[in-house]
């Protein structure tokens, strides 16, 4: 038992690398499992299968880009699933009903996230509420908007997108993965390189000790809170113009997926360490699985059970890797 | 001979390290008040626990005769706040029905009875979060009463009571005496002791120093008996004395009644007192980490404060010792292979012993933890320093260094402003000591010719007669 721990905390699964790890075995064994029979395509292993898993991936990895950050600083945030939905109502409302240009409408749907985040943290630094009740209630507005805007209808971006529409020159389909990894790039820079990165895992780590050193305390809550509503705004935004709909029930329960994914990537719920790729990667690793799991007879139907299973071992294993010795 | 209802045999009690108890033999008598007394840290709180079965001894025994019923009333007065009174009383040991039901009515009325007996009469209902400390206190008293103690264990139960409230509890005292309980009284209030005590102990640094009646003793002997140490001399003369760095004013905020005080440059300004008495109140207001209610304070920029709690206000557990000692990031910009050159320097100019600038927190003793703190204070180049118990719960080599690091400073002309409950430490440190007792700046006296049995009776209040008068109040 002692020697496997030892083993596991060398492989040192919270540096992120270690979901790195877990992402390619779950590669090379679906690409084993799923190897066709008889010398036919490859189903699973292609680069068009490979483009869709991180194009639906990317709907929960940009928002698990600010779960991590959240939880590394001590919080957690319910409200990603809700403001994707707000932000894809919101721009496809304005696109469609109002016409809005397409980038005033998106820039009016990232701005919901702006605001949902502001609720929260104020509601966090001001009311000093802990942050699952004050992101439960911001979650309860936020979808609650989203379905009086709507009124049950739906928004059909696509009937007003020309057919071929490729912002700067880059296919639709191509967008989302793009961002999420531009903004897995931007904010690992943030969180490694940058004072406020170091001071969101110092707030998460210790919230006195932050204070008695001279953290802007604050600030560093209504960065991570702000940055989580605009990031899951982004993803909802991303989604009404790829998907060409915006409808008030999208993305209903995905910030349980989102947490998931960043907690799988090395984010330790009470606070103090995070990974911004890992939290990439970890919702990269439920995207294969959820794209392979449909290509399994009756896989579809396993696929909660079997994502639930995933988190629950791969935390387990993070545990024991990061328990102290006796 | 004696009629014994405890007896204890050869304590030792062991944190880590730290002794907090060594070979501590004592008994108490039926009908007997049994005093202990002593410094801060020398055990008196930990030989009631251990009495009370709270900490376990790492050798020795106790043994009580042929009695049951025990209370302990512990010196915190943290109870749980959403319970009422009534609740609490009989919290732990409810009086149920044969059906397991609670017997309310019957609980409310006894719980009544319990608070008329201490002189309380609080209506039952009350949420004990409604009540002031010194309520509490006497609900506490109240419980432990009502279950009428053989052994009686009270932990310093009078530093939150007024004078009245004291008279009558010394009547619940000297009444559970009369019906044969033996009781053991923990104070710092030596005239009290002397008053109430049919005996008294005297503990310092976890070994007691003698037992004897109270009859035979006077305040004078038993405050020397607390402190027994000789001084060394003290380790500069006095200096030579720059302009006013930092000036407090009848300051007034939570924790604080009234303190006024002032720093020279270069000069090293000791805050003694007991707990809560405002000593890190003071300095955490000088830090800026409280609002200050009235008064003002001039200067305070530039200082830079070493807490006193290092696990929950110092360190981040989870970040390294090159993180922690950075903190907050000193640009935008974390230069990541400068701040492993500047650890490297300041694991080496302090002698932290650590494995490297990326050792966790955890892997280093608590002297070391403590040096990581001070190079997160020194970085910065602090124009006036507030130091916080900077000794507490270090090893004794440790000790020496940051004594040694802190005179440096001091010779350097950093001004340090340094609050402690280790009276010699003060006295060893500082060219003044300022005497805080319950938020009020009350004396200040000059280190250089001071003595400790002189700086305890300032701070427990104590009239032993020794002439502090005339050094009081230069400010």
């Amino acid at each position: 038992m002692n020697r496997w721990r030892a083993a596991a905390q060398r492989t040192r699964l919270i540096s992120g690398w270690s979901a790195a790890l877990i992402l390619m075995l779950e590669l090379i064994f679906f690409t084993i499992l799923l190897a066709p029979r008889n010398g036919g395509p490859h189903t699973f292993a292609n680069a068009a299968n490979f483009a869709l898993i991180l194009k639906y991936s990317s709907i929960y990895g940009i928002g698990a880009i600010a779960a991590a950050m959240i939880i590394g600083a001590g919080g957690i945030d319910l409200a990603p699933g809700a403001v994707i939905a707000l932000a894809s109502v919101v721009t496809g409302h304005l696109f469609v009903i109002e016409q809005w240009s397409l980038w005033r409408a998106c820039c009016a749907g990232l701005f919901t996230g702006f605001a949902s985040g502001t609720l929260a943290a104020t509601l966090v630094i001001a009311a000093r509420l802990p942050s699952f009740i004050a992101t439960l209630g911001v979650m309860g507005i936020t979808r609650g908007a989203a379905f009086l805007i709507t009124e049950g209808r739906f928004y059909d971006l696509s009937s007003r997108l020309p057919a071929a529409t490729a912002p700067l020159g880059i296919a639709l389909s191509a967008w989302p993965g793009l961002v999420m990894l531009a903004f897995a790039v931007i904010f690992h820079v943030v969180m490694v390189h940058t004072a406020i990165g170091r001071h969101i895992l110092a707030v998460g780590g210790n919230e006195q000790a932050a204070r008695y050193a001279g953290v802007r305390v604050a600030r560093v809550k209504a960065f991570v809170y702000v940055g989580g509503g605009v990031l899951a705004a982004l993803s909802g935004v991303v989604i009404a113009v790829v998907q060409g709909q915006g409808k008030a029930d999208l993305a209903n329960g995905y910030e349980l997926d989102i947490i998931a994914a960043a907690v799988v990537g090395g984010a330790s719920l009470s606070g103090g360490r995070a990974s911004v790729v890992g939290a990439v990667i970890g919702s990269l690793i439920f995207g294969v699985l959820r794209n392979a799991l449909t290509q399994i007879p009756g896989g579809t139907f396993a696929d909660r059970l079997i994502l639930g299973i995933a988190v629950l071992v791969i935390v387990v294993m993070d545990r024991i890797a990061t328990r102290k010795p006796a | 001979m004696h009629d014994l209802c405890l007896s204890a045999n050869a304590l030792t009690v062991s944190f880590g390290a730290t002794t907090a108890l060594d070979d501590v033999s004592l008994d108490l008598r039926r009908g007997e008040v049994h005093a202990l007394v002593g410094e801060n840290g020398a055990g008196k709180s930990t030989l009631l626990r251990v009495i009370a079965g709270l900490v376990k001894q790492s050798a020795g025994a106790v043994r009580l005769f042929a009695t049951r019923r025990t209370a302990y009333v512990p010196q915190e007065t943290d109870l749980p706040i959403d319970r009422t009174v009534g609740e609490w009383l009989f919290m732990g040991r409810e009086l149920k029905s044969r059906l397991g039901l609670l017997r309310r009515r019957q609980m409310e009325a006894a719980a009544e009875r319990a608070l008329h007996s201490v002189g309380t009469p609080l209506p039952t209902s009350r949420r004990i979060g409604e009540l002031t400390a010194p309520q509490r206190k006497q609900v506490q008293l109240a419980r432990a009463v009502s279950i009428e103690p053989e052994v009686f264990l009270l932990d310093e139960p009078t530093a939150v009571l007024a004078a009245a409230e004291t008279t009558r509890l010394f009547d619940i005292i000297r009444c559970r005496r009369s019906n044969g309980a033996g009781i053991l009284y923990v104070s710092h209030r030596i005239e009290e002791v002397l008053a109430i005590a049919d005996r008294v102990t005297v503990l310092r640094d976890g070994r007691i120093v003698s037992t004897e009646p109270a009859s035979g003793l006077d305040v004078g002997t038993i405050v020397k008996r607390m402190v027994g140490r000789e001084i060394p001399p003290h380790w500069r003369s006095v200096p030579a004395l720059g302009t006013e760095v930092l000036r407090l004013t009848n300051v007034v905020a939570d924790g604080v009644k009234d303190v006024s005080l002032s720093l020279r440059a270069g000069e090293v300004v000791g805050l003694a007192g007991l707990m809560g008495s405002g000593r890190s109140a003071v300095l955490e207001l000088v830090a800026g980490l409280r609002k200050v209610d009235a008064g003002s304070i001039t200067g305070a920029e530039g200082a830079v404060l070493v807490p006193e709690d290092r696990a929950m206000k110092g360190l981040v557990a989870t970040m390294s010792l090159r993180e922690n000692i950075y903190l907050p990031a000193p640009s935008w910009r974390i230069r990541r292979s400068q701040e492993t050159v500047g650890a490297r320097q300041w694991i080496e100019a302090l002698n932290v012993r650590a494995c490297g600038p990326e050792a966790t927190i955890e892997s280093l003793s608590g002297g070391n933890q403590q040096k990581v703190l001070l190079a997160r204070a020194l970085r910065t180049k602090p124009r006036i320093l507030l130091l916080d118990e900077p000794t507490v719960g270090v090893d004794v080599a440790a000790k020496v260094e940051i004594h040694g690091q802190i005179r440096r400073l001091a010779a350097a002309g950093t001004t340090i402003l340094l609050a402690s409950s280790d009276l010699p430490e003060l006295l060893a440190l500082c060219d003044r000591i300022v005497a805080l007792r319950e938020g009020v700046a009350i004396a200040t006296i000059d280190a250089h010719n001071a003595s400790e049995p002189q700086l305890a009776a300032l701070i427990t209040g104590a009239r032993t007669g020794i002439a502090a008068h005339h050094n009081e109040a230069r400010l």
